[in-house]
């Protein structure tokens, strides 16, 4: 005779409070989806994450490249041999902000030499004269020899600031009332000759888009004609390395990021195309690849750049820029590996029991596509693009060793790579211009590979929940 | 086998002609032509100039005649002085090279691929010592400082443009240490820091591949199990788990090779040697026909064979692996 | 039997180790295969800039072929040295007529023809030269220098007038003036007077072949002979030097001809020839001792060599001119053209950019010897430090700058009609870049034109040129000989070279009356007219004149920088240290003493070494 054991276990009764506390914690505890849990493990992975982070600085840094107080990536000032670096506490103030207009005059002192008072009392005027024109102030700059000197007034290049009129008004203000027979006098009584030498603009930047030219402005506002020094040396045009780093890496991750996007679309939609499909069609078109990846690309490539090139003028009046076609045909090159990967993946997942479970409740076609489907090719597509930019950046640099890539006054990273071999000889190294783009470069796609890595370890499904 | 072979060389005659065909009528339709120089000739002389080498025939024509043996003369298609000056691929002629006049095809090919080959071979032997050394040791220590900066040193290879890490080679060994040639061909220290600076960027990857491959063998249950037997750590390595570890790489080594014979461009423009990577694109920017045509054929004869050739190592490493159509 | 071998993994990792073993063993064998093939060090190498084309006389027309025939082949004349007048080559002497028609060459007797291996011996004749011209003028040759034999009685018409089949209509023995009187007597018979004819004949395209060489070649092998006739073990030659082996894209291995008239005044008895291309490896292939001579240099390592004895720049005789296309506006308006050559900063461009000494230049004809080339009209200067009067020359380009900004305004082009984007159109290369943008902001800054910069490769450039669809195009000649009619005749209308679309009657005139101008004083008027009228006219906007960039062994004896900067290579020496040692203390500037190369005891030729034990020299 035991004791019968109840239906109603009273383990089981929850009052109030207990009941709550149980759906509390229920709550609390979260399914994952792909993503968050990828982001964690990303997270752990110190060495990823940090990569991950030093990227976006890259990035920032280059779209802001207008906004930074660099020297000219391009204006030539001609020397006998590149510039050391020089550190920042010691760098000079640099008053060569190329992206101006300058107004020229010439002076020709009667009776004497040029002293700093004399130049004190017949700068004034000049100056008066140019930011009356403008509107806006100047920044001198002067150098005198004997009796002769030449002075220049340089103001900020804005959209606004038409040479020809500018100049027009200027020699109008001086012939009428400031110097009416080309004669200045200053108040003791000295006299100079003064000719105006006219307006000249020069450009420290190819052409910038709006949004850019805006930045410019902005900067000037902020900095002034103030700019780095040399810190990190020039070459022999006298071009700042920095700037033409920082400037570069602009034309070298737009040239990544669109060639790996092009790669992108046309390699996801064949391979997915290819896997989906499946049987003959399938092993057509992945017969069709394995053709091209026979062809030797550098030959294409050479060739397609030499047709592009002839069709050049006529693209520009579509608008379209040399680069963009460029960008394009790098693309082409990488969309072989991307779809055979997409392909692969889309035909392994097909078959895969989740899959195979969501037909089963009845989940649409639309919905397996695009719930299941697509985020697990995503991850391995976005793996496949962490490791696509390098080899497109790498390629880039071969283009340009071949004279086939980035034009200059453009400025590229692999246009520096190629750079900095003609900086070596067993006389004299200049080491800053080796050093320089190699950090740059080279951290950047250490960066992106280490964060390939990382994101293809936090992605992989199999490791899922196992850490 | 005997069916996988035959699909395989079956493909490899399609693959063939297709490549033939776009490279034969791309190269055409590009402006200059092979002999286009600074002076200009007189018209009369340019004329016979291209009717010596049949370039005043319409294309298709030019085609066959590159294509086979078709004396094309004899049977009346074309009106031409009787000579053929080459015989067509189909016999193995590719014929004169435009640019060099004093070497045919088949010479130039003669001679430079040997040298591409050993510069390969070095580059491959750095790839894998450096390489295979730097994954499993990587592996082995997985986590530790040391796996991050045998990472890092081997990321290093694809980090840089190999003309990069060949200035830096130069700098160091050349001009400091003094211990190698500049440049130049003839000896084994003339291919050192070539091959090294070939073989820098595919030591990187093979690096990658052998880790992921190691760390998956090393989570198998037969490695618990041969540990737990009382296997020393270094039977376990070297009989066990080696063998699964190299397998990707070898998979890998195909399409190694075709990026090292492209690659080899570069290397040998800086380093002076004359292999066969500088001809892809000198013959492209030459204008030179007949060599642009042998060296396409030739990458697209070896990437084939390499590619197969890897397929069927795959099967004899591993026999638990089917011969499948890829 | 070890249980562990028989299970099917003991198989697979004796199958991997066998893998592995062959692998290694292929590589091997792939390195060994191709080292054996090594050289050991010649006793003079140089760069050569590139793979020859060919070994052709007839069919080359780039230098480094010109230095390989130069090497194994032998004029009726060659250059001296120095003065780069015609010296005896394979004619002993000659004898030029009165009227300056009729030039007879007397052969040196005892001058050869051999093949490598020597089992082919003959003597030089003036029937080979008939046959040389012959080949040369023949039209299925394609030679690309024939121009240079046109002033020949009857060889443009043998070359150009021809019959269905191709065929030259007039017979070569019976038109031309080419003979050989008996075997040892060539006559060959002018047009017209030519004063540098015999300058012509020095030049390489007109070097001699060998009639057996070529028609055993064609009999061997009907169908290959374009190719084994000038192999190394076939060709048969008559120079200083004998190809003894041709690695493609690698080097050309020389070595002395014992049978050559003069061997006695041969040093060298290996000469390597290398294909290098790249500046960097070339100059740093000189650096370390490997190479001791290089032809070209990049300008960033200007700086460092100028001040070295090894690198002593002087004129050559080369311009570097901008082309302009005069077909289409606004470049056909000849106003415009000369506001565009005024506004050219020419010495910034030699100075900053070149570096090397290369001197700004308003002329198409180089400086030359006894001619005083034409310039084009520009405000005058002088220069610093001189003893003249007259403004410097900041002033004379400013002044000359206004005068651009005139002839702009003149032509219609201000405010209201802006002048349109120039397109300035050049080959890849760094300093043609450079000089096109500095060029182009002057022009921008000084005459408000926008500047676009095409950059082509070298085909597609040589196409655009060839089909004038350039606006301006850089462009350069080199003379080919030292007469200021290898420059004039280039732009007459229509010309194969002239790529401008420019054309003048009279200066058509003016070069055919120079053509048969029998004084040479009036011939040379008759070209400063013709150059003065194209430098009025302007479809070319000259830069600046060429120095040569010959970085070589100071302890090179034999070589001497000259206007054409041709080097004969059986001159070529190796001082001894005493030799050199008086060479450097007669250095006429402050030079750094560089590493000298070659063997402290030098290399002399046997007719050197007689002549120095005579005199009692180099006994260390």
């Amino acid at each position: 005779m035991g004791e019968r054991v109840s239906r109603h276990d009273e383990r089981w009764d929850l009052g109030g409070k207990d009941l709550e506390a149980l759906l509390r914690e229920a709550e609390a505890v979260r399914g994952e989806s792909l993503w968050n849990d990828a982001w964690r493990r990303l997270k752990r992975n110190r060495a990823s994450y940090w990569s991950l982070w030093f990227l976006v600085a890259v990035v920032v840094t280059s779209l802001a490249a207008p906004l930074l107080p660099l020297p000219s990536p391009i204006a030539l000032h001609l020397q006998e041999e590149p510039e050391a670096p020089v550190p920042p506490w010691r760098a000079a103030f640099d008053d060569g902000w190329d992206h101006r207009i300058v107004a020229g005059f010439t002076l020709v002192l009667e009776g004497g030499e040029w002293t700093d008072a004399a130049r004190a009392a017949f700068e004034a005027p000049l100056r008066e004269v140019v930011e009356r024109a403008a509107d806006r102030e100047v920044h001198v700059r002067w150098s005198a020899e004997g009796s002769e000197a030449k002075l220049e007034l340089a103001l900020p290049h804005a959209a606004a600031l038409l040479e020809l009129p500018l100049a027009d008004h200027i020699a109008d203000l001086l012939t009428g009332s400031v110097a009416p027979d080309g004669r200045l006098a200053s108040a003791d009584g000295r006299t100079a000759e003064v000719e105006f030498a006219g307006v000249s603009a020069r450009s420290g930047y190819w052409d910038l888009g709006p949004l850019d030219r805006g930045a410019l402005w902005l900067r000037y506002q902020v900095f002034g004609f103030w700019q780095t020094g040399p810190w990190l040396g020039t070459d022999s045009k006298g071009r700042d390395l920095m700037s033409r780093i920082v400037w570069g890496s602009r034309t070298s991750i737009g040239v990544a990021l669109m060639a790996t996007l092009c790669s992108l679309v046309i390699g996801v939609t064949y391979g997915a195309l290819s896997g989906l499909l499946g049987g003959r069609v399938d092993n057509a078109m992945m017969r069709f690849v394995d053709i091209l990846y026979s062809i030797p690309f550098i030959f294409v490539v050479i060739f397609l750049i030499t047709i592009i090139n002839e069709y050049r003028t006529e693209l520009a009046d579509l608008g379209i820029e040399y680069i963009t076609v460029f960008y394009v045909v790098v693309g082409a090159i990488y969309w072989l590996t991307m779809a055979r990967v997409v392909r692969g993946q889309v035909l392994s997942l097909k078959n895969t029991e989740f899959i195979e479970a969501a037909r089963v409740v009845g989940a649409s076609t639309r919905r397996i596509l695009f719930v299941h489907l697509v985020p697990n090719v995503l991850s391995v597509v976005i793996v496949y693009l962490t490791l696509t930019v390098p080899a497109v950046m790498l390629f880039e640099a071969f283009l340009s060793f071949l004279g086939l890539g980035v034009e200059p006054p453009k400025v590229s990273w692999g246009l520096l790579a190629v750079d900095s071999t003609e900086a070596i000889n067993p006389m004299k190294t200049y080491w800053w211009l080796v050093a320089g783009p190699a950090a740059a470069m080279g951290a950047t796609l250490l960066a992106l590979n280490i964060l390939g890595d990382g994101l293809r370890d936090a992605l992989d499904p199999k490791l899922r929940g196992s850490e | 086998m005997i069916g996988f072979l035959a699909r395989r060389a079956l493909w490899f005659v399609v693959t063939l002609l297709a490549v033939v065909t776009v490279s034969f009528f791309l190269m055409r339709s590009v402006r200059g032509g092979p002999f286009d120089a600074d002076r200009n000739l007189h018209p009369v002389i340019e004329k016979n100039l291209k009717a010596r080498y049949h370039l005043d025939w319409p294309l298709w024509k030019q085609y066959l005649q590159y294509i086979g043996p078709l004396n094309l003369d004899e049977k009346g298609l074309v009106d031409g002085d009787g000579s053929k000056p080459w015989a067509g691929i189909l016999t193995g002629d590719f014929g004169p090279s435009f640019k060099y006049r004093d070497f045919t095809v088949n010479d130039i090919i003669g001679q430079s691929l040997p040298i591409s080959m050993a510069l390969g071979s070095v580059a491959m032997f750095w790839a894998l010592l450096l390489g295979l050394t730097t994954g499993v040791l990587s592996a082995l220590l997985r986590g530790g400082k040391l796996d991050v900066s045998m990472r890092l040193a081997a990321t290093a290879g694809i980090a840089l443009p190999n003309f990069v890490i060949a200035g830096f080679l130069v700098i160091g060994f050349v001009f400091w240490l003094e211990l190698l040639p500049v440049a130049g061909w003839g000896s084994l220290r003339h291919l050192i820091l070539p091959g090294f600076a070939l073989g820098a960027p595919f030591a990187a990857y093979i690096s990658r591949l052998t880790r992921t491959g190691m760390l998956e063998v090393l989570s198998q249950e037969y490695i618990r199990t041969a540990h737990a037997k009382g296997l020393r750590p270094r039977t376990v390595l070297l009989r066990h788990a080696i063998k699964g570890g190299i397998l990707p790489v070898v998979s890998y080594l195909g399409p190694a090779t075709a990026g090292i014979l492209t690659g080899s461009l570069v290397i040998e423009k800086i380093f002076a040697i004359p292999g066969t990577g500088t001809h892809f694109v000198n013959s492209a920017l030459n204008r030179d026909y007949t060599l642009a045509m042998g060296v396409t054929i030739l990458y697209t004869v070896l990437v084939y064979s390499l590619n197969t050739i890897v397929d069927l190592a795959y099967t004899f490493l591993d026999p638990r692996i089917e011969l499948e159509e890829a | 039997m070890d249980p562990r071998r028989r299970t099917r993994a003991g198989f697979a990792a004796r199958r991997q180790l066998a893998a592995v073993v062959l692998f290694g063993v292929l590589l091997v064998a792939a390195v060994r295969a191709t080292l054996s093939a090594r050289l050991e060090r010649a006793d003079f190498t140089y760069v050569n800039g590139g793979e020859v084309t060919s070994l052709d006389p007839a069919t080359v027309t780039g230098t480094p072929e010109g230095k390989m025939i130069y090497s194994i082949f032998e004029g009726l004349v060659i250059k001296h040295p120095r003065t780069l007048e015609p010296i005896p080559g394979m004619a002993e002497r000659w004898e030029i007529s009165d009227d300056g028609l009729t030039y007879t060459f007397h052969l040196r007797k005892g001058a050869v023809w051999t093949n490598l291996d020597d089992t082919f011996q003959e003597e030089v004749t003036a029937h080979d030269f008939v046959y040389t011209y012959q080949r040369f003028l023949h039209p299925e040759t394609a030679a690309a220098y024939a121009y240079a034999m046109w002033y020949v009685e009857g060889a443009r018409a043998y070359t150009t007038e021809l019959d269905e089949a191709g065929q030259p209509l007039h017979d070569f023995d019976e038109t031309v003036g080419v003979r050989a009187l008996d075997r040892y007597t060539l006559e060959m018979v002018l047009a017209s007077p030519t004063s540098y004819f015999l300058h012509l004949l020095t030049f390489y395209p007109l070097f001699p072949v060998n009639r057996t060489n070529l028609e055993s070649a064609r009999e061997r092998w009907p169908d290959d002979w374009r190719i084994q006739w000038l192999k190394p073990e076939n060709i048969i030659t008559n120079g200083p030097y004998k190809v003894l082996e041709r690695r493609v894209n690698d080097r050309i291995r020389l070595v002395k001809n014992e049978h050559y008239w003069d061997a006695d005044n041969v040093a060298f008895e290996t000469v390597d020839a290398l294909a290098t291309e790249n500046y960097f490896t070339m100059l740093n292939l000189y650096l370390t001792g490997e190479v001791d001579w290089i032809d070209r240099l990049a300008t960033n390592a200007v700086p460092q060599l100028i001040s070295t004895d090894a690198f002593n720049p002087e004129p050559y005789l080369s311009t570097y001119f901008y082309r302009v296309n005069t077909t289409r506006p606004p470049t056909d308006d000849a106003r415009v053209r000369r506001a565009l050559a005024l506004a050219i900063p020419r010495r910034e461009i030699c100075d900053k950019i070149m570096k090397a000494g290369q001197l700004p230049t308003w002329s198409l004809v180089p400086p030359m010897e006894g001619y005083e080339g034409a310039e084009m009209r520009h405000a005058p200067f002088v220069e610093e430090g001189s003893s003249g009067e007259g403004d410097d020359y900041e002033t004379a380009f400013a002044a000359d700058c206004a005068e651009a900004q005139r002839l702009l305004a003149e032509a219609g082009y201000g405010p209201d009609n802006p002048f349109p984007t120039i397109e300035i159109h050049y080959n890849t290369s760094e300093a043609h870049r450079d000089i096109a943008e500095v060029i182009g902001s002057v022009w921008k800054r000084v005459l408000g034109i926008k500047v676009k910069l095409l950059n082509q490769e070298w085909k597609v450039y040589l196409d655009t040129q060839k089909q004038l669809t350039y606006q301006v195009s850089r462009a350069g000649w080199i003379g080919d000989y030292p007469d200021p009619n290898t420059y004039v005749d280039l732009f007459v209308t229509g010309g194969e070279n002239n790529k401008t679309g420019w054309g003048n009657a009279r200066y058509d005139e003016l070069v055919r009356a120079a053509a048969v101008e029998l004084d040479p004083e009036a011939r040379l008027g008759i070209l400063y007219e013709a150059e003065q009228l194209l430098l009025e006219e302007l479809p070319i906007l000259p830069i600046y004149s060429y120095v040569d960039q010959n970085v070589v062994a100071p302890r090179l004896g034999g070589f001497y920088p000259n206007l054409q900067d041709t080097h004969m290579p059986k001159f070529w020496y190796w001082m001894d240290d005493e030799e050199l040692d008086a060479k450097r203390a007669a250095y006429a500037d402050e030079l750094t003493l560089s590493d000298p190369h070659g063997p402290p005891q030098g290399l002399y030729s046997a007719a050197q070494q007689r002549e120095r034990a005579a005199r009692g020299a180099g006994t260390r």
